[in-house]
């Protein structure tokens, strides 16, 4: 299997942050999740890999290309805030976009305005959040891209709508050669779709894997401080408070140890492992 | 160039849809330059014509719309042609449109034909180019924001602009037709030039601009 998106040691300086060395690969087929607090790159990464900003070293292919540019016929872009031009409206939007893309398939754009209910005669201006990131994702799927990179699409949306854009890209998968790379903060989203999780903190990939696999490594220890300290390095991260000792271990040395969810692995991993590694 | 106009044309829609008030500004500073034979006001609506690139470039930027066309198969180039593209088009269309009521004004009004505007149109057409040659990289290096302050120096040049060829054509000893065919001429060339130049320097720019 080939991949969709390889980075390889990737850099990029933005005043005090610094994001990287990225190693990142998602193998064609495949959904993964960029999972991370607010300003940990997530967005900075995306920026790299759509041409929207330079990486200062390393580099990146995506579907083999070493430019975004030159497999945009194959790209599927929606960025966290839609930025289409205000006083235009559905249609004038496609008529605008489709000499962009070689392939742009009127029809399937205009079957996509009608399945999301979005307006003929309202200018993208006066949309909803939701209406305009479902427009996004209408111009960003009406050409039959290969891979999609998302960056935040449900963000801000009501739990209806993000099951609506879920079943989309679940459509949008069903072709095995489809890929998807997308950052949320809703977890439950990504656990849905996702076959890959990378966690990204401070600009740093802490984690990448298969979901499922993770989910087996990980589990969440509640117990006795003792019992903890016997467990040495299969701790990875710890939540004490007076009542409570918690910690993400190796299950393979813990077997008490329950399933983390994704949600247990993001905050431990990127708040109470950030602390442990202070120490 | 295809890619181009098809950018040109939404371009054309956006401003003409939210620039209501200018156009018809304009339209109205044509309408009294013919009646009143203000050659300020006809010199101005050539210059605010070459201006609507810059406005286009302010609403792009306010929508995310600058950033957003780079995901939706346009490239950088393609972006940056199309502005210069509606720079060129405005310049000269306000241009003509102001030719045009100079011959009505002429023709059927009251306006003397010493006092027209049409020898002056191809340096009116080279001068506006030259000012927005100017600013264009401006707005394509530093974004709109940083831009509009150094855009106040653009208005006090167009403005300079204005006032000079309005004091050449009000005055009583301007320049003979023969002059100005000439000074227009080499004024076309040189803003050809400035402006091929400009367009260098934009695409070097907007290509090194991070969002």
């Amino acid at each position: 299997m080939s991949d969709a998106i390889v980075v390889r040691h990737m850099k990029k300086k933005l005043g005090n942050f610094t994001l990287g060395p990225i190693d990142l690969h998602l193998p064609e087929g495949c959904v993964m999740g960029l999972i991370g607090e607010n300003g940990a790159g997530k967005s900075t990464l995306i920026s790299l890999l759509t041409g929207l900003k330079h990486p200062d070293s390393g580099e990146y292919t995506l579907l083999g290309e070493a430019d975004a540019g030159l497999v945009h016929e194959n790209l599927g872009i929606v960025l966290d805030i839609p930025g289409f031009p205000s006083s235009l409206t559905a249609d004038e939007i496609g008529k605008l976009v489709a000499p962009g893309f070689a392939n742009w398939d009127a029809e399937l754009y205009a079957r996509y305005c009608r399945e999301f209910a979005l307006p003929d005669k309202t200018r993208f201006g006066k949309y909803s959040r939701g209406m305009k990131m479902k427009l996004s994702i209408a111009v960003a799927l009406a050409h039959h891209p290969r891979l999609l990179i998302l960056d935040e699409p449900t963000g801000g949306l009501d739990p209806v709508m993000r099951d609506e854009i879920l079943d989309i890209f679940y459509e949008f998968m069903q072709d095995g050669s489809h890929s998807i790379l997308i950052s949320s903060h809703i977890l439950s989203d990504l656990e849905k779709i996702c076959d890959y999780i990378s966690f990204i903190h401070q600009g740093k990939i802490l984690l990448s894997d298969e979901k499922d696999r993770m989910k087996e490594e990980y589990g969440i220890f509640s117990g006795s401080k003792s019992r903890l300290a016997g467990l040495g390095n299969a701790v990875k991260a710890v939540r004490q408070t007076a009542s409570v000792c918690e910690a993400l271990v190796l299950r393979q040395y813990c077997p008490e140890a329950r399933p983390a969810t994704l949600e247990e692995l993001m905050v431990f991993l990127l708040r109470f492992g950030k602390e442990n590694h202070d120490e | 160039m295809n890619k181009v106009w098809a950018l040109f044309r939404g371009d054309v829609r956006s401003v003409v849809r939210c620039n209501k008030i200018l156009l018809v500004m304009i339209f109205g500073y044509q309408v009294a330059y013919v009646f009143g034979a203000l050659s300020f006001l006809g010199i101005l609506t050539v210059v605010l014509g070459g201006m609507l690139a810059y406005t286009s470039i302010a609403m792009d930027e306010r929508d995310g719309w600058n950033r957003f066309v780079l995901t939706t198969g346009y490239t950088r180039k393609e972006y940056v042609l199309s502005k210069y593209l509606l720079a060129v088009v405005g310049t000269i269309f306000c241009a003509l449109t102001m030719g045009v009521f100079s011959l009505i004004g002429i023709t059927v009004g009251k306006m003397n034909s010493d006092n027209s505007i049409l020898p002056l149109l191809p340096v009116l057409i080279g001068g506006t180019l030259i000012m927005l040659s100017v600013a264009l990289p401006l707005s394509f290096w530093f974004g709109m924001e940083k831009a509009r302050l150094l855009s106040i120096l653009i208005i006090a040049l167009a403005c300079g602009f204005t006032g000079a060829f309005a004091g050449f054509t009000e005055g009583n000893d301007g320049l003979p037709f023969q002059g100005w065919s000439f000074t227009g001429l080499m004024m076309i060339v040189v803003s050809v030039i400035i402006l091929a130049v400009s367009v260098m320097i934009s695409l070097k720019v907007f290509d090194r601009r991070e969002f």
